[in-house]
């Protein structure tokens, strides 16, 4: 294990922070598994694309584009198609709905694009810096990224236990119902977090496109690895899931640095999501019954 | 017969197979397995493997086989089910990673699974192996639907979520019943398909097949009318239309993809449950036809 792996694997997964943060906020507000919010923010990531690139917008601009654009099909999203499954508690066709939504928009950027990965030009940081203690030149992307993580976690732990607005998101989240009945308004806070997660989910799509180009099915392996860390660790641990993140990428670095082990790097999310379900849902039962 | 249409026949009965196979589990008894294309990669790699000289690894596959089935009845009644379809898409991550680093798997290249006796290519051999094992999936189906053992099979569905209904069946034993002839169908088409291709490789674990695979199962439900006549237009339409019409096929295989992911986003609410709908049009079909 060198200390360059690590560095490796903590950028690489630097990415992903704003990305799981949205995640987790979003399933802990639905009680569901989400998988459809990373896919979302590639909308917002193809068209701040396309006001750069190809419309010449400035990139400010392109950026608020894109990410208005997220969280105004996010909320449609959200309010033809999943409401109703958190009101009801469905979490199953929530899931399904998750993953057509998530074929559905990979398809359509797929016809748009002819399938074909997009690179940035104008939406890129060209600078980069030199850390000599790393043996590591960071690119402006990836200080961007690492600047992100930092900064949005402390803040949403912030939001979350500090404001207001999180304390009514923790209310619905734990009992929405009851929220309901003690005056908590329950569209605005469904339509804040929906907003807050689209905006994360954006710019996270935007910087992983910085880093490896856009293409439609980035996210498959990635939300996967989300998903993973949620469920392990419970999506009302942001912050926890974040670290599990990175730890998921300092361990898939060292696994892609070893010849022997690099095909397997990326089962370590798949096995992390295979444990985490077998020790939180099955092995609980299965010990109530043997007792019983 | 045009070789292209005999191609295209083939490729659609056998992922057709998978749709079959899977809406045995799925459909059936509402377990939300997503991950029908494990069994038949098991299968496409131990044929290949068994092709190279290693006979042993038939035994080998076979097990592994038992094991997940088993592993996989007994789960989807444990877990959640949102819960236990993202285990089975992670099983299929597994076994890609897998397949790509062991060496003797061929690593990300996969193995050659070429026959002297059954040429790869061969279309008019595997169209006709690929029909008849569609029509006996087929076949299982409707004897199935008029039997005892599909009126056990739909009270465990229902023992889902009323659990009164559990003490009248064994449950159990149902399921993983449904587990073996869903493994036995999937396999047999990962056989046909590692034979018709002459070569395996990790790819016959994607994720994203499995998807497509489970989008298309979502909607067939478990009539044999519906699964032959969905399932097969679901994976001709982008080749055949391409080839009539002269557009792209990749461009009409998102559009497919456009469309049904819209419509299983209509049928999955609570008023209007993906078979309730389509139930309703298979009944006046099948009058139609009588």
């Amino acid at each position: 294990m060198s200390l360059e792996n690590v560095v490796d694997g903590l950028i690489s997964a630097t990415y992903l922070v704003p990305i799981s943060i949205a995640f987790c906020i979003t399933a802990s507000h639905g009680k569901y598994l989400p998988l459809w919010i990373p896919s979302l923010g590639l909308i917002g990531a193809y068209f701040s694309y396309a006001m750069a690139e190809l419309m010449g917008l400035p990139v400010i601009l392109a950026l608020i584009a894109g990410i208005l654009l997220t969280a105004t099909v996010g909320v449609l999203l959200h309010l033809i198609l999943f409401r109703g499954h958190i009101e009801r508690g469905e979490p199953y066709a929530g899931l399904l709905r998750a993953i057509a939504v998530t074929v559905l928009i990979e398809a359509i950027l797929g016809w748009a694009t002819n399938g074909y990965a997009l690179s940035y030009r104008q939406l890129t940081l060209g600078w980069s810096v030199f850390f000599p203690s790393l043996s590591k030149t960071l690119t402006g992307a990836d200080l961007l990224a690492i600047v992100t993580a930092l900064a949005v976690a402390p803040l949403l732990v912030f939001v979350l236990r500090r404001t207001w607005f999180g304390l009514a998101f923790r209310s619905v989240a734990s009992n929405r119902r009851l929220a309901g009945e003690y005056g908590i308004p329950l569209m605005r806070v469904d339509l804040g977090v929906i907003i807050l997660s689209c905006t994360l989910s954006a710019i996270g799509a935007v910087m992983y496109g910085m880093k490896y180009d856009l293409s439609p099915q980035m996210f498959g392996e990635p939300t996967i690895k989300v998903a993973a860390a949620v469920v392990a660790f419970g999506a009302e641990r942001p912050e926890r899931v974040a670290v599990c993140i990175l730890l998921l990428g300092i361990i898939e670095a060292m696994a892609q640095a070893s010849v022997s082990a690099a095909a397997l790097a990326p089962a370590v999310g798949y096995v992390l999501l295979i444990v985490a379900i077998l020790v939180r849902y099955a092995f609980p039962l299965v010990l109530k019954r043997a007792r019983a | 017969m045009n070789r292209f249409f005999l191609d295209l026949l083939t490729s659609s009965l056998l992922d057709s197979c998978l749709v079959s196979a899977q809406a045995m589990v799925l459909n059936r008894l509402s377990i939300p397995f997503a991950a029908v294309t494990a069994f038949s990669g098991i299968s496409a790699y131990a044929v290949a493997l068994t092709l190279s000289g290693s006979e042993s690894t038939s035994l080998f596959a076979i097990l592994l086989t038992i094991v997940v089935v088993t592993g996989l009845s007994i789960f989807a009644r444990l877990l959640p089910q949102d819960e236990y379809l993202l285990a089975t898409l992670a099983v299929l991550g597994v076994l890609r990673a897998t397949a790509g680093s062991v060496e003797g798997l061929g690593g990300q290249l996969g193995l050659s699974s070429a026959s002297t006796m059954f040429p790869p290519q061969s279309s008019l051999l595997f169209m006709c192996a690929a029909l008849v094992l569609f029509s006996a999936s087929l076949i299982t189906h409707l004897l199935i639907n008029r039997s005892e053992f599909g009126l056990a099979a739909t009270v465990t569905r229902i023992s889902r979520s009323d659990q009164t209904a559990r003490a009248l069946v064994p449950v159990n034993k149902i399921v993983f019943v449904c587990f073996v002839i869903t493994a036995l169908t999937a396999a047999g088409a990962g056989v046909l398909r590692a034979l018709y291709a002459g070569r395996v490789d990790p790819d016959q674990f994607r994720i994203r097949s499995a998807v497509i695979v489970l989008m298309a199962t979502l909607v067939v439900g478990y009539s044999p009318l519906r699964i032959a006549l969905l399932s097969l237009f679901f994976f001709a339409f982008p080749d055949l239309f391409g080839y009539l019409f002269g557009y792209s096929a990749s461009s009409l295989a998102f559009i497919r993809e456009i469309v049904w992911s819209i419509l299983i986003m209509v049928l999955v609410s609570r008023s209007l449950n993906l078979r309730w709908g389509l139930n309703a049009v298979t009944s006046a079909l099948n009058r139609g036809f009588r």
